[in-house]
């Protein structure tokens, strides 16, 4: 399977690495305006039917978004992993709602959590997850979930913190730890 | 479609988070016309915590309390597909035995889930003692739960790397006298579930799942295996001690609400069997590797994507490692995520609205996995 | 036809009758069939024979209009906030809240959500809480009969609370909310 899929690709005469392999999972990542062409091929052509996943990682210190897209093979449950980078500013990345009907769930959600728009998704507007959000998206990177949960819900009382060691002092008048760490494995 | 939702010929109705037919907390919104529905729009995120940003705040084994409570009926699946995946980047071994108490305590949960959800298949039509009963059976797996790692709902009893501690000992007989007290009170449950002739006529031939449309939407689980489809990740790709094990996967060929409590049904059964394998030939031997400082225990980079076979379905994780101490990015696919949102919106067109909650929980949708 | 105040009452610890009131409240409480959150999972136990909470003359409605209590069952997201509001507006007096939970005393584990509480307290009075993750089905009839006996000592106030100051309430609700469209508090 993995070499139905590696042959064609370089049929398509795409650049592609592989960045994982094992028994029945190939994971390549491709230029992102190929992306679509290797998953419908891979749909048409290897039997990879079902789409399991779409999901998204902020590399917000490479100013870019990679998507991921997972997909499986219906004859031998086989997964391939397809990855692109999208530029993180006004990133727009085309839909698959046609193709796949459970592709337009997960870009509604991605919309929301990331901010990535979906060209040709019809039920893009719509609230997903959140109501009257009024902040950038929350699973970037930039957002700070603690400050912003203090300051909206605020808590009972100030959190306190008890170091082990300085309480250990306390009741027995030595700053040493009492137990050893344990030495970190070599692998 | 226009005619779907015209305001002079259907009624606009919400079915709303405050109903006693929902499974769990979700809202449907609903247009119909007579008795038949039009049109049908789900709404989630009631329960949406914000799991995926906050497990990036954590270390890595302080995850595992987060991600029992992402499903709550069935707690382990969730700390298994995250141990493998932790594991798979990481490049750990896991012990024989840890690896069979693992199956063992997955199957376990297996069944308790499925006794409920079978009694909570009559309970929608009115039968309501079906789902005491279910819940009564249920009760003495969380006992043996609530003795092997003292919680009897969210037990973190599985690390990576094997299990927390041992069995206690005594520990197999007790699991075999449960066994036999559920054994003992199934006939009388399928006599008053499955025999009722209200029961069939209120579920065979309603709440049909076409096969054409397993491929299309990516079903899985008892939703897929009840129209006939053989999709099992414990036997296509076997994790843990499944490859050892000798069971069949279990399908009907009805495509409705009956033929889905018989799959469940049957699996009760095949619960049952796989764990009196699992205690005849556990192997002996360390529970655990050991593991590093886990304060200070970064993971190689990577990426990696790991499935298990919940008793809804397929569970998978997409886990992204940077070789920090905390992960990068976890995102969690659960099975109700196409039930619920994309197949359910398309199965309740050409319902009647009495089957409307016969139809939710015999797809056994479990909001919390949706949103996360 | 609309109450523009809070209607006018006497001082009730001084009528006799209303000891008897209180015991009949206490010993027949009804309970809205909501599952907010996590904890609903232990109280369907709670049905069956094994804890048997109907020995205590509490039952389980599905409407909030049959209802007098109103348990919350773990943390509660800005989304099913809004509802809850409107599932205790629309119970009738005297009506009391049981908090499941530590998510409900100081955000629990959730503590750092961008989406969930931290204190219950500021939106809607809360009469007892009980504590754990989750409570077990003898945890919450101890919390049960805690609040039967605030009840029959007249402490449990948490409605009265709630309408003489519905303008402290409000506006923390609306702090929070920000597509409000609940109707105005109707005595």
């Amino acid at each position: 399977m993995q070499k139905q899929i590696a042959d064609m690709i370089k049929d398509m005469k795409c650049p592609f690495d592989e960045v994982r392999s094992s028994r029945g999972y190939l994971h390549v990542r491709v230029p992102s305006d190929r992306a679509v062409e290797v998953l419908l091929g891979a749909r048409q052509r290897c039997g990879m039917k079902v789409l399991q996943l779409i999901s998204a990682v902020d590399r917000i210190e490479e100013d870019v978004f990679q998507l991921t897209w997972i997909l499986e093979s219906s004859d031998d449950r086989s997964i391939l992993m397809v990855s692109a980078d999208y530029p993180r500013e006004d990133c727009s990345v085309p839909s698959l709602g046609e193709v796949w009907p459970a592709a337009v769930a997960f870009e509604r959600e991605l919309r929301e959590m990331f901010g990535i728009r979906f060209p040709g998704n019809s039920r893009q507007e719509e609230d997903f997850l959140l109501e009257g959000w009024k902040e950038i998206p929350p699973m970037r990177r930039d957002f700070d979930t603690l400050e912003f949960s203090m300051r909206t819900f605020g808590q009972r009382r100030e959190r306190t913190h008890t170091d082990p060691r300085r309480y250990i002092a306390e009741i027995t008048g030595e700053w040493e730890t009492p137990v050893p760490m344990r030495k970190k494995e070599e692998k | 479609m226009s005619g779907a939702t015209d305001p002079a010929t259907t009624t606009h109705l919400f079915f709303g988070p405050q109903h006693p037919g929902v499974t769990g907390n979700m809202s449907v919104e609903m247009w119909f016309d007579g008795d038949e529905i039009t049109r049908a729009i789900t709404h989630v995120g009631y329960l949406h915590r914000g799991f995926e940003k906050l497990m990036e705040r954590r270390l890595w084994i302080q995850n595992f309390p987060l991600v029992c409570r992402i499903c709550v009926p069935e707690p382990d699946i969730n700390e298994e597909c995250y141990a493998l995946a932790v594991e798979a980047l990481d490049g750990m071994e896991v012990p024989a035995r840890a690896r069979w108490i693992r199956t063992l305590v997955l199957e376990l949960a297996r069944l308790g889930v499925n006794l409920m959800a079978f009694g909570g298949q009559a309970g929608t039509i009115g039968l309501g003692t079906g789902a005491m009963w279910g819940i009564t059976l249920r009760d003495f797996v969380l006992d043996l739960f609530e003795e092997l790692s003292g919680g009897r709902i969210y037990h973190m009893y599985i690390i990576p790397g094997g299990v927390r501690r041992d069995l206690p000992p005594g520990f197999k007989e007790r699991v075999i006298s449960v066994l036999e007290t559920i054994e003992e009170r199934l006939p009388e449950f399928d006599r008053l579930i499955l025999n009722n002739s209200v029961f069939r006529d209120r579920t065979v031939g309603v709440g049909e799942v076409r096969p054409e449309w397993i491929e299309e939407m990516g079903l899985v689980g008892p939703v897929a295996r009840g129209s006939g489809s053989e999709r099992d990740v414990r036997r296509d790709h076997p994790y843990e001690a499944y490859g050892e094990l000798d069971f069949d996967v279990v399908t009907e060929q009805g495509c409705d609400i009956y033929s889905r409590a018989l799959v469940r049904r049957r699996e009760i059964d095949l619960s049952i069997s796989l764990i009196r394998q699992l205690m005849e030939g556990m192997p002996d031997g360390p529970v655990a590797t050991v593991l590093p400082n886990l304060t200070e225990w970064r993971v190689p980079p990577g990426e990696v994507y790991s499935r298990v076979e919940s008793s809804r379905g397929e569970y998978g994780y997409y886990v992204v490692s940077d070789g920090g101490t905390r992960p990068r990015r976890v995102h969690v696919r659960g099975p109700s995520y196409v039930h619920a949102v994309t197949l359910l919106e398309r199965m309740l067109v050409g319902a009647n609205i009495a089957d409307v909650s016969n139809i939710m929980v015999s797809l056994t949708t479990c909001p919390p996995e949706i949103e996360r | 036809m609309y109450c523009n105040r809070i209607p006018d009452r006497p001082d009730e610890r001084k009528r006799v009758w209303d000891r008897v009131d209180e015991m009949a409240r206490a010993n027949s409480l009804w309970v809205t069939a909501y599952g907010t959150g996590c904890g609903a999972i232990e109280l369907r136990p709670l049905h069956t024979s094994r804890f048997d909470m109907e020995r205590f003359g509490i039952a389980m409605r599905p409407t909030p209009r049959q209802a007098d209590v109103l348990i919350i069952s773990g943390y509660l997201a800005v989304k099913t906030l809004k509802r809850v509001i409107r599932v205790y507006e629309q119970m009738q007096d005297p009506k009391y809240i049981v908090a499941l939970g530590s998510c409900t005393i100081n955000g629990g584990m959730y503590f750092d959500s961008y989406n969930t509480l931290n204190v219950l307290d500021r939106y809607l009075p809360v009469d007892v809480y009980v504590n754990g993750c989750m409570p077990r089905p003898e945890a919450i009839i101890d919390g049960f009969t805690l609040l039967m006996r605030k009840i029959k000592d007249g402490q449990a106030l948490g409605w009265r609370h709630y309408r003489e100051n519905l303008d402290l309430y409000r506006n923390n609700q609306k702090e929070i909310i920000h597509d409000w469209d609940l109707p105005d508090y109707n005595w």
